[in-house]
C-alpha cells in the first residue's frame, strides 16, 4: 500500500458533554475546517496518532440529543451518518457520554450503534461524579452495551492513551465485534424499512427507518428518491412523531435497567454551586442588570486593551511599506505591493485585537455556562422581535464582526428566527465601523467633557445603541413579512457552571479569529487590490495630465516636497477610474451632502468600511498614513470651490448615519450567502440595510443644513 | 383535575412528578434531552422577562418556552417556598 491508510473516526455526543475538550486531547493542533459534503457548513476534522504506525481522521459532528434533530447544526451530524456514500462516512464512533447525566446519554449512543458502526464510549466527567460520590461500574456497563467503554478526562486527558488503544484495536480488526440491535422495529416500521431499501441501498432497516423519518430534508437523495419515500410512507401509514416517541420509550426502558446495574446510586437533587449561582444570576431584577453590567465590561476591556496592539500592527505594516518603496524600483508590481496589497493585509489584520478579545470574553461567558442563562432570561423579548433567545449570543458578537456572528446563527432552530438574525446583525456596529465614526465623530465635536463624560464617547455609545435598536426595529418589520410554517423552539439545556477550560477556550477564539482573517479576509484582500487598480489607473493620457496640473499648481502654491506630493496623489485619484466613478455617482449622493469626492471613498470602501478614512486622507492630500487629529484638522479646513466648508456638522451626522446603517461589507454578504445557499438574502440584506442608510442620511442633511 | 395540571401551572420551587406530554414533536425532544414520564421535575424559576421556564428534573438543567412547558402534564407534590 503506497499511502498509509487513515482510518475516519467520527466523533459524536450530546451538546455540553464535553466534546470539544476530548476531540482537542485527540487531535491537538492538527486540525482542519473543511465543508461538509453537500451542506456549505464547516466541519472540523483532525489527525490523531494512534500509534507509531496509525493515524486516524478525527471527524468532529456537532453535538446532537437524537437522530431527530431540529436544529441546523444537529441536521449536519445526523446526516453525515445516514450518508453512507460520502467520502468521509465513519469506520467507527467515539461516543462521548457525561456520567452524570449517562440515562439519557445511552440515547444517542444505542441509535448510532443501530447503525452498524463500531462504536467506543468515552465516559467524562468522572471527577465531577466522584465527587458528588457516583460510581460507575464501566466493566459492566460494557458488558451490558456490547462496545468497549473507556473513562477519560477530557480537561487533562487522563484515559485519552487507553482510548486510543482501543480505537486502533477496532479499526485495524477486519470485522469489529457489533452488539445486537437496541431497538426492535415495530411491524409497520419494518415494512416501510423494506420498502425503503428498495429504493435505495441502506445498511439495515433502522438505517431505511431513519431515511424516511428525514427523506424531505435530506440533501443527499434525489428528487425521485425522496418522493418515493414519501409516497411509501404514506401508503404504509408511517406516522414520523409516533414511531419518534415509540422508538424513544422503547430504549429508555432498557436504560433504566442500565442505570441501576452500573451506577453506585440513583441520582438525586442535591442544592449545588450552579442553584446558588443562578439564584443571582437568572433574577428577576438582578440577572438583567448583570448581563448589562458585563455587555458594559466587555465593551470598555475592547477599547482599553486594544488601542496598542492595533498602533502596533498599524505602525509595523507602514514602516514595512516604507521601506519597500525605498528599496524597490518605482514599478507598477512595486506600486501594487506597496499600496494595494500590504495597506490591504493591514486592513485585515488591523481588527484582529478588537476581535480577539471581544470573541475571547465571549466564549469565556459561553464556556462557563453563562451564555445559556442569557438566553433563557431574554427569549421572551427576543421572540416579540421575531428572534430567538440565541439570537442574543449573535447579536452580542456582531459587536466584533458579524462574520462569526452570522455563523454563530446555526444553533436556532426555527428558520424565520434564524434568517431574521442573519439579516439584522451587521447593524450591530462592529469593530470596521470604529475608525470611521471616530474621524467623522472627532471633527464635528469637541473633545469635551460633561461631567465625567467624555461628549465625544457618549456620542460614540449612542451610535452603538441607535444601531441595536434599529436591529431591533428591522427585525420587527422581517417578522411581520416572513412566513414560516417551521415551529419555534426554545428546550435549551443549561449546563452547570464550570470551570473554564482554558484550551477550549484557545481553540474556539483561534477558530472565531481564523474565520474572520480568512473569510474576511480574502475578500477585503482582492477587493482591495482590484480597487487600488481603480484608484491608480485612468483613461489613457489622463493619469500624466493629472501629475502636470498637480505639479504646476504646487509650484504655483509653493508647495514643499512633501505638500507636493501629497498634491500629486490626491489630483491622481481625481482623474482615476475611481474618480470618475464618484463623478458617476455624484448626483446620487448630492441630497446627502456628499460631493463626488466622498462618493469615491463610498466606492473604495464598499468591501470594508475602514478604507473610508484612508482614502478620504489621500483624496484631500493629507498623506496616507497621517495621524487621525492630522486628518480630522484637515479636513475641517477642506473647503468647497465655492468656498463653503466640505464638512460641516451635517455633512458629518449624515456620513456618520450612512456608515451606521450601510451595507458596506462585501464578506458579510458572501458569509450570508455562505449560510442561506441564495443569493437572495444578501440581495436583501443589501437593499434594506443601504436603503435605509441613504433614507437616514438625506433626512439627517436635509434637516440640519 | 390534577391531571390537567403543566409545567405553567408550579410556583417556583415547588416539585411535581411528570405524567406525559400533550405534543408528539415536543415530546419527542424532551425525552431525547431527558425529561421522561416518571421523572420528577422542580420549577426553579421563571424568567425574569416571562415566557420562560427553568425546571430541574433529575440532573438535568432545561429552559422551556410557556408552549412547552404547558405540553408536559405534572402531578403537582409539594408546595414551593422559595
Amino acid at each position: 500500500m503506497a499511502a498509509p491508510q487513515h482510518k475516519k473516526i467520527a466523533l459524536l455526543g450530546n451538546p455540553n458533554a464535553g466534546k470539544s475538550s476530548l476531540f482537542n486531547q485527540l487531535t491537538g493542533l492538527r486540525q482542519r475546517v473543511g465543508n461538509f459534503p453537500g451542506v456549505t457548513v464547516e466541519r472540523k476534522t483532525g489527525t490523531c496518532k494512534l500509534d507509531a504506525q496509525h493515524q486516524a481522521d478525527i471527524i468532529d459532528l456537532p453535538g446532537t440529543y437524537s437522530f431527530y434533530p431540529s436544529s441546523m447544526d444537529e441536521r449536519i451530524a445526523v446526516y453525515a451518518l445516514l450518508d453512507t456514500a460520502q467520502p468521509d462516512y465513519p469506520d467507527a464512533v467515539i461516543y462521548i457520554a457525561d456520567v452524570m447525566h449517562l440515562e439519557r446519554h445511552l440515547l444517542l449512543l444505542t441509535q448510532v450503534a443501530d447503525l452498524q458502526l463500531p462504536v467506543v464510549v468515552a465516559l467524562n466527567m468522572n471527577d465531577i461524579a466522584e465527587e458528588q460520590q457516583l460510581h460507575c461500574d464501566t466493566a459492566q456497563l460494557s458488558k451490558l452495551l456490547s462496545m468497549p467503554v473507556v473513562k477519560i478526562n477530557g480537561r487533562n486527558g487522563d484515559g485519552v492513551a487507553e482510548l486510543k488503544k482501543v480505537l486502533l484495536q477496532i479499526t485495524t480488526s477486519i470485522s469489529p465485534k457489533l452488539p445486537a440491535p437496541f431497538y426492535t422495529l415495530t411491524e409497520n416500521e419494518k415494512q416501510v424499512a423494506q420498502r425503503v431499501g428498495n429504493i435505495l441501498p441502506v445498511k439495515n432497516d433502522y438505517h431505511a427507518i431513519l431515511l424516511a423519518h428525514h427523506a424531505t430534508k435530506l440533501p443527499f437523495l434525489t428528487v425521485e428518491q425522496k418522493n418515493e419515500i414519501l409516497s411509501v410512507a404514506q401508503s404504509s401509514a408511517f406516522n414520523s412523531i409516533d414511531s419518534q416517541l415509540e422508538e424513544i420509550m422503547q430504549r429508555y426502558r432498557f436504560f433504566t435497567t442500565v442505570t441501576q446495574q452500573v451506577l453506585s446510586r440513583q441520582l438525586r437533587q442535591p442544592v449545588t454551586l450552579t442553584d446558588k449561582i443562578d439564584r443571582f444570576v437568572t433574577h428577576k431584577v438582578a440577572g438583567p442588570l448583570i448581563f448589562f453590567a458585563i455587555l458594559l465590561l466587555v465593551f470598555q476591556a475592547i477599547f482599553a486593551w486594544s488601542a496598542v496592539p492595533m498602533d502596533w500592527i498599524d505602525m509595523q505594516f507602514a514602516q514595512l511599506a516604507a521601506t519597500l518603496q525605498e528599496l524597490l524600483p518605482d514599478a507598477w508590481w512595486a506600486r501594487l505591493l506597496t499600496e494595494g496589497l500590504i495597506p490591504g493585509i493591514s486592513g485585515v489584520l488591523i481588527f484582529v485585537p478588537q476581535i480577539t478579545i471581544l470573541f475571547f470574553l465571549i466564549t469565556l461567558l459561553e464556556e462557563v455556562g453563562y451564555m445559556a442563562r442569557a438566553v433563557f432570561m431574554f427569549d421572551n423579548i427576543m421572540q416579540k422581535f421575531g428572534l430567538n433567545g440565541r439570537s442574543i449570543v449573535s447579536l452580542v458578537s456582531g459587536g466584533a464582526c458579524a462574520i462569526p456572528a452570522i455563523m454563530s446563527t446555526r444553533t436556532i432552530t426555527n428558520w424565520k428566527e434564524r434568517m431574521i438574525t442573519i439579516m439584522v446583525t451587521p447593524w450591530i456596529s462592529c469593530s470596521a465601523r470604529i475608525p470611521v465614526f471616530a474621524v467623522l465623530i472627532g471633527m464635528v465635536v469637541p473633545a469635551y467633557k460633561v461631567g465625567v463624560f467624555n461628549l465625544q464617547g457618549i456620542l460614540f455609545m449612542s451610535l452603538y445603541v441607535i444601531g441595536a435598536v434599529a436591529a431591533l426595529l428591522a427585525a420587527l418589520v422581517f417578522k411581520k413579512v416572513m412566513k414560516t410554517e417551521d415551529p419555534s423552539f426554545l428546550m435549551l439545556e443549561l449546563p452547570a457552571y464550570r470551570k473554564p477550560h482554558w484550551k477550549n477556550v484557545i481553540f474556539t477564539l483561534y477558530e472565531k479569529v481564523s474565520a474572520f482573517v480568512l473569510g474576511a479576509g480574502k475578500i477585503i484582500l482582492i477587493v482591495s487590490v482590484i480597487l487600488w487598480v481603480l484608484a491608480s489607473y485612468g483613461p489613457p493620457g489622463k493619469m500624466k495630465e493629472a501629475v502636470n496640473v498637480a505639479t504646476i499648481e504646487s509650484s504655483v502654491m509653493q508647495y514643499d516636497k512633501e505638500m507636493t506630493e501629497n498634491h500629486i496623489a490626491a489630483k491622481k485619484l481625481e482623474y482615476s477610474y475611481a474618480g470618475y466613478a464618484g463623478r458617476v455617482i455624484e448626483p446620487v449622493i448630492q441630497p446627502l451632502g456628499f460631493d463626488w469626492k466622498i462618493g469615491i471613498a463610498l466606492i473604495t470602501s464598499f468591501a470594508a468600511r475602514e478604507v473610508f478614512v484612508g482614502t478620504i486622507s489621500t483624496l484631500y492630500s493629507i498623506g496616507k498614513d497621517a495621524e487621525n487629529n492630522t486628518i480630522k484638522a484637515k479636513l475641517k479646513n477642506e473647503r468647497r470651490p465655492d468656498g463653503t466648508p466640505v464638512f460641516t456638522t451635517a455633512v458629518a451626522v449624515s456620513l456618520v448615519l450612512f456608515y451606521l446603517f450601510a451595507m458596506q461589507c462585501m464578506s458579510t454578504l458572501a458569509t450570508v450567502y455562505r449560510e442561506t445557499k441564495s443569493w437572495k438574502w444578501p440581495a436583501i440584506q443589501l437593499a434594506f440595510m443601504s436603503g435605509t442608510a441613504y433614507i437616514a442620511s438625506l433626512l439627517a442633511y436635509q434637516l440640519l443644513r | 383535575m390534577t391531571a390537567t395540571q403543566n409545567i405553567t401551572h408550579l410556583k417556583t420551587g415547588q416539585t411535581a412528578l411528570i405524567l406525559s406530554y400533550q405534543e408528539g414533536r415536543i415530546a419527542s425532544k424532551l425525552m431525547a434531552m431527558g425529561l421522561l414520564p416518571g421523572a420528577p421535575v422542580e420549577l426553579i424559576r421563571k424568567s425574569p422577562f416571562g415566557g420562560a421556564y427553568y425546571i430541574k428534573s433529575n440532573e438535568h438543567l432545561l429552559a422551556l418556552r410557556t408552549a412547552e412547558a404547558k405540553a408536559v402534564w405534572v402531578l403537582p407534590q409539594e408546595t414551593g417556598t422559595r
